[in-house]
């Protein structure tokens, strides 16, 4: 009884949780499914979202633009990861690892310190939702209704002619070759794109808990494999609309079992554990799944 | 027969060419214990709407032949010109516009996690800039229906269809249809019937045929089927070596027998004849 009623407790912060990382969920969707990019900038854009929407709104910028200024800053950290892999070769993941290492430095030199507190400063919530910007509810809502906006909105940009033309680059690079794409231009538009989602939900949970630190990216990119991978295990991938729904869908989810995960009364510095546990377990059923799939087609 | 001439051909004169190979030289692994000569200073011209059919042994160029012409490797020496333009510096997605491909494996020439629709739509924009409108609409996919109805395969049924749930014969139907849906100065045909079964094969050879014709296209096709080189292409084209040692067209051609080839070369490969 008591668990349940912690649960209920949770619901509205582990919401909140769920749809600002819903951002990440989506950026981390387009290296990993559409691009054929495993990407671990994620890690340092989502801090590097907040320390640049932190310092921007430190230093007198409105709450939106510090947000679109977090966004474009996003965007280059996921270019550059891009960059480093067209140019060197290299495994993507070290590209990621070697961005979002560098990144630590550079979100300490936006902030000027290790971390920042806008308590003092009009915020994104208290600049649309005036008086009530402490409801949680309201403030779930706003973000909810911008999360629905942007997977209209990449859903539309996907069925594009330069939409479709990214997602060849991702399904085969000979054929896009072929076809007359660039590799190189489309990988930075996905890499990109990713990298602005990632800075977007680092932008508005600095501004959602009035603080951003340098520190705050750690696990991220696990948080939001977790959350696509739920969210595929709920709502498939066989069309594009699931796919792009998938990562909202399982962000929520996902949420919601840490929530009860903490109100069963482990410390939420278990998390980490849990969370690696469960997308290797989450993993090894795909992985059994796609085995007796390919055992039914032979047979 | 020509043989031992490379540059004899049929050529028209280089505005008239559409293709014009002078001197093509690629050695792989240079100075390694396993250094190849691919290609030995080939030269080639195809008139307007020619269709060539390249034979030749394992190891013989062919492959790199192809992918020297699509820009998939760069050459240690030489210029490819195409209608007019020098293409020999430019990557295979700046050659586009002019050259399309059909690779021998279906796997290689489509896009499996997207569907039919979507790959119609991407070729259908080959070398041009994509726009940030719609890739699909009504009028599109009336127009992609009718493209993949004459294949018998039943594709146009299944326009939202993802490709890897394609047979590997209607994936090389639908790869064809992509390279000549925008007719391309240069058509290149990798072995594409090579890894069908015969029936399916046969249709999407006929499909070649027939398309090649309709548009004119400029077309050189490498087969290890002897039968398809005897039987198609106004111009039977054979490397060895990295050079051309044959080049027959016309009547030279048509009088042209597998039993022939053999005897006048020896057995080129195993395969070929298995498949002859």
């Amino acid at each position: 009884m008591e668990i349940a009623s912690t649960f209920v407790n949770l619901l509205p912060v582990s919401l909140m949780q769920g749809v600002i990382y819903a951002f990440v969920a989506i950026g981390i969707m387009i290296p990993f499914r559409i691009l054929s990019f495993p990407d671990l900038t994620s890690e340092g854009a989502f801090p590097l979202g907040a320390a640049v929407a932190a310092a921007a709104i430190a230093g007198g910028l409105d709450p939106i633009s510090a947000v679109i200024l977090a966004i474009l800053a996003g965007g280059l950290a996921g270019a550059a990861t891009a960059f480093i892999h067209l140019w060197l070769r290299l495994n993507t993941l070290l590209c990621g690892i070697i961005v979002l290492t560098m990144l630590f430095s550079i979100n300490i030199r936006v902030m000027g310190q290790p971390n920042l507190a806008l308590f003092a400063f009009d915020d994104i919530f208290r600049l649309s939702l005036g008086g009530a910007a402490n409801d949680l509810y309201l403030r779930i809502a706003m973000i909810g209704g911008l999360v629905v906006a942007a997977v209209l909105l990449l859903y539309a940009f996907l069925n594009t002619e330069v939409g479709l033309a990214l997602r060849t680059v991702g399904a085969n690079r000979a054929m896009a070759r072929a076809q007359g794409l660039s590799v190189w231009r489309y990988t930075f538009l996905g890499m990109g794109l990713a990298g602005g989602f990632y800075a977007l939900a680092g932008g508005l949970m600095a501004q959602h808990q009035s603080f951003a630190d340098v520190n705050m990216g750690f696990g991220t990119l696990l948080n939001g494999l977790a959350a696509v991978i739920v969210g595929e295990t709920l709502v498939g991938r066989q069309t594009l609309l699931r796919q792009v729904l998938a990562p909202v869908v399982g962000a929520i989810a996902f949420y919601q079992v840490v929530s009860l995960a903490l109100a069963v009364g482990l410390e939420p510095s278990d998390l980490k554990l849990l969370t690696g546990a469960f997308v290797l377990v989450m993993l090894a059923i795909a992985r059994r799944r796609g085995r007796e799939e390919v055992m039914r087609q032979a047979g | 027969m020509s043989e031992e001439a490379p540059s004899r051909g049929r050529s028209t004169g280089t505005g008239d060419s559409a293709l014009v190979v002078e001197g093509l030289r690629k050695t792989f692994h240079r100075g390694a214990p396993t250094e190849r000569v691919a290609l030995d200073g080939l030269s080639l011209r195809l008139g307007r709407g020619e269709f060539a059919v390249v034979i030749g042994g394992n190891g013989a160029g062919k492959s790199t032949f192809l992918n020297a012409l699509a820009g998939e490797i760069a050459l240690d020496d030489g210029r490819i010109r195409l209608a007019g333009q020098d293409v020999t510096a430019l990557p295979t997605h700046r050659r586009a516009r002019q050259i399309a491909r059909v690779f021998q494996d279906p796997m290689v020439g489509t896009a499996a996690a997207m569907t039919i629709e979507e790959n119609l739509s991407v070729a259908e924009r080959r070398g041009v800039a994509n726009r940030l409108v719609a890739g699909l609409n009504g009028d599109r996919r009336r127009r992609y229906r009718a493209l993949l109805e004459p294949f018998g395969l039943g594709l146009e049924t299944q326009l939202t269809q993802k490709v890897d749930l394609l047979s590997g014969g209607q994936r090389q139907a639908l790869s064809l249809v992509m390279a000549i849906m925008k007719a391309p100065d240069l058509l290149l045909l990798d072995e594409h019937c090579a890894a069908l079964d015969p029936r399916t094969a046969a249709i999407v050879m006929a499909a070649t045929v027939r398309a090649v014709r309709d548009h004119g296209l400029t077309t050189l096709m490498v087969t290890h089927n002897m039968r398809h080189a005897i039987e198609h292409g106004d111009r039977l084209l054979m490397l060895s070596a990295g050079r051309l040692v044959l080049d027959s067209a016309g009547e030279d051609k048509r009088a042209l027998t597998v039993e022939a080839l053999v005897e006048r070369f020896g057995v080129v490969d195993d395969r070929m004849l298995l498949v002859g």
